[in-house]
């Protein structure tokens, strides 16, 4: 999302199907007033009216870390980026990182078996995936449930003489 | 439904016919196109007069009135979306277009009808448009204005969008996505107009040389005589000026299918249940064709009231342009003369939009109840 360039026709959010994004539609900042500016970060360019937003995965963040890099003419290293949400989270659930490095920690997440994404099935090929929830697994307890694989699930509902999926039970 | 009995016998029967019974049919199913005892020269004393006579009719003033107050309105909204931004519209998440996209695609269906009425039909030979092409093809053009008015302003910064939506070569060298059915609008809107600004302008050469021999005033004898390119009406001009006429038929036929196309393709192009359906271009072209023949019906009633047209309007134009008034007409305007290819574009779409496609009687239904109210 380059909120510069964007002139505001709202059709990336009226065909986004998981309706994440958020429109500018009237001037919702203050950019006057003196003393807010001090409350911002200076890395964020502040939106107008008339332009989308969407999480950038705190881009920012990997601008500074990608200029660290190429200063020191490496590759950026694993868990070096950290994301805003990242940093803030309590039970540490999130991670990001480079997907086309297989030794990093978000693809050994990526091939956990209760890895699965959201409406993968339209093509949308998203890059934000999610972990099945895991409960007690001890089986005396009263919490316990037992571990479930919607990606598995999900290829096993898919009717294998059309290929069509199964939308039943969803 | 599909043809009726009787008119199946009627298309089996045709042939049979002696030439003399077919030219009798013929007349009963094509009326005079025009009443009362005319002669070129008092035909072209009636229109023409309503241009050059001196004095302006009361209902005028009383029309541009109406017009002036409803462009002031526009002209404060308009400022006031630009000052505050497109929330004024209360359009808010997930259907972020609402108001600005019923307006385009309202008004782009009805600029259909004027280049439908100029190009398709002449290029079928129906000899009734010649009434009506000229206001038609005027109305498309202010249409296609109106419906290019909503694009701009239903974006969030249209002071940027008005140029950033063309691919033009810019020091910055960034092009619009072309993947995006949003830039194929920006493409089809815009050949349309110019196309239909074209044709309009290309036939009204030999009528603004009329006007330009019968005009007194020196002052609009010399803009006449600017506009009408110093057309003497010779045998040379007629020639070049039908190939003109018909090429451009022919470049618009095409366009008049393929803007409401493209416009619907702003939706069915889209992953969004409800939009993504293959039959949004043809529904939107039909539509539209039924929704511009109705506006064409709103302006030429009073017109041919107010200027006393009405030996050139006929009542038998009215009865065409509202041919649509039943499911299984909708192409029967366009069938008039009984042409082969037209009898069977006819059966064609009849099956398609009901035999084949009977969950499209509904949105029909809509379109009719529309034509029909006018």
């Amino acid at each position: 999302m380059v909120y510069n360039r964007c002139v505001g026709t709202r059709y990336c959010s009226n065909n986004c199907p998981y309706k994440v994004r958020r429109f500018n539609f009237l001037l919702y900042q203050d950019w006057d007033t003196t003393q807010y500016k001090l409350m911002r970060n200076p890395e964020v360019s502040i939106r107008s009216r008339g332009v989308m937003e969407k999480c950038t995965y705190c881009t920012q963040r990997i601008a500074s870390a990608r200029i660290e890099a190429e200063k020191d003419e490496r590759a950026i290293r694993d868990g070096e980026i950290v994301t805003a949400c990242q940093a803030a989270c309590p039970t540490n659930v999130f991670s990001f990182g480079d997907m086309n490095d297989h030794s990093s920690e978000v693809s050994k997440k990526k091939t956990d078996p209760r890895n699965y994404t959201l409406l993968n099935n339209l093509n949308t090929q998203p890059r934000t995936t999610y972990l099945a929830e895991l409960k007690n697994q001890n089986k005396e307890m009263p919490d316990y449930r037992p571990v479930h694989f919607p990606a598995v699930d999900y290829q096993e509902s898919e009717s294998p003489e059309t290929g069509e999926v199964n939308n039943e039970g969803h | 439904m599909a043809l009726k009995e009787k008119e199946k016998d009627q298309i089996a029967t045709t042939s049979a016919l002696s030439p003399k019974e077919l030219r009798d049919m013929h007349r009963k199913l094509v009326p005079a196109m025009i009443e009362g005892d005319h002669t070129f020269g008092t035909v072209s004393d009636k229109i023409g007069d309503v241009a050059l006579k001196r004095k302006t009719p009361f209902h005028w003033f009383i029309g541009v009135a109406i017009a002036f107050c409803v462009a002031q309105l526009l002209l404060f909204t308009t400022i006031w979306l630009l000052l505050k931004g497109i929330g004024i519209w209360g359009t808010n998440q997930p259907a972020g277009w609402a108001f600005p996209i019923i307006n385009f695609v309202w008004w782009i269906g009805i600029g259909h009808a004027g280049t439908l009425i100029s190009a398709i039909l002449l290029l079928l030979n129906q000899k009734w448009r010649t009434s009506i092409n000229r206001f038609a093809e005027a109305m498309t053009l202010f249409a296609v204005a109106n419906a290019a008015i909503f694009p701009l302003v239903h974006t969030g910064r249209p002071w940027l969008a008005a140029y950033w939506l063309f691919p033009y070569p810019n020091v910055m060298g960034i092009w619009p996505q072309f993947r995006s059915p949003l830039i194929w609008d920006v493409f089809a809107v815009s050949t349309y107009a110019t196309v239909s600004l074209l044709f309009w302008y290309v036939g009204l050469i030999p009528d603004l040389a009329t006007l330009r021999d019968r005009a007194k005033n020196p002052f609009f004898k010399f803009i006449y005589s600017i506009f009408s390119w110093g057309w003497r009406g010779s045998a040379r001009h007629w020639h070049r000026y039908e190939l003109a006429y018909l090429i451009l038929a022919g470049i618009s036929t095409p366009l008049v299918l393929s803007v409401h196309s493209l416009v619907s393709l702003d939706f069915a192009v889209s992953q969004i249940p409800g939009w993504h359906a293959t039959f949004f271009p043809p529904y939107f072209v039909a539509g539209a064709i039924y929704a511009g023949f109705a506006m064409v019906l709103i302006l030429c009633i009073p017109l041919r009231h107010l200027y006393n047209m009405k030996d050139f309007i006929t009542h038998t134009h009215l009865v065409f342009l509202r041919k649509g008034d039943d499911g299984d007409r909708i192409y029967r305007c366009l069938q008039l003369r009984n042409g082969g290819l037209l009898r069977l574009v006819r059966c064609v779409a009849v099956r398609v939009v009901h035999d084949q496609e009977p969950h499209m009687g509904g949105p029909i239904l809509f379109h009719v109840l529309a034509a029909d109210l006018v």
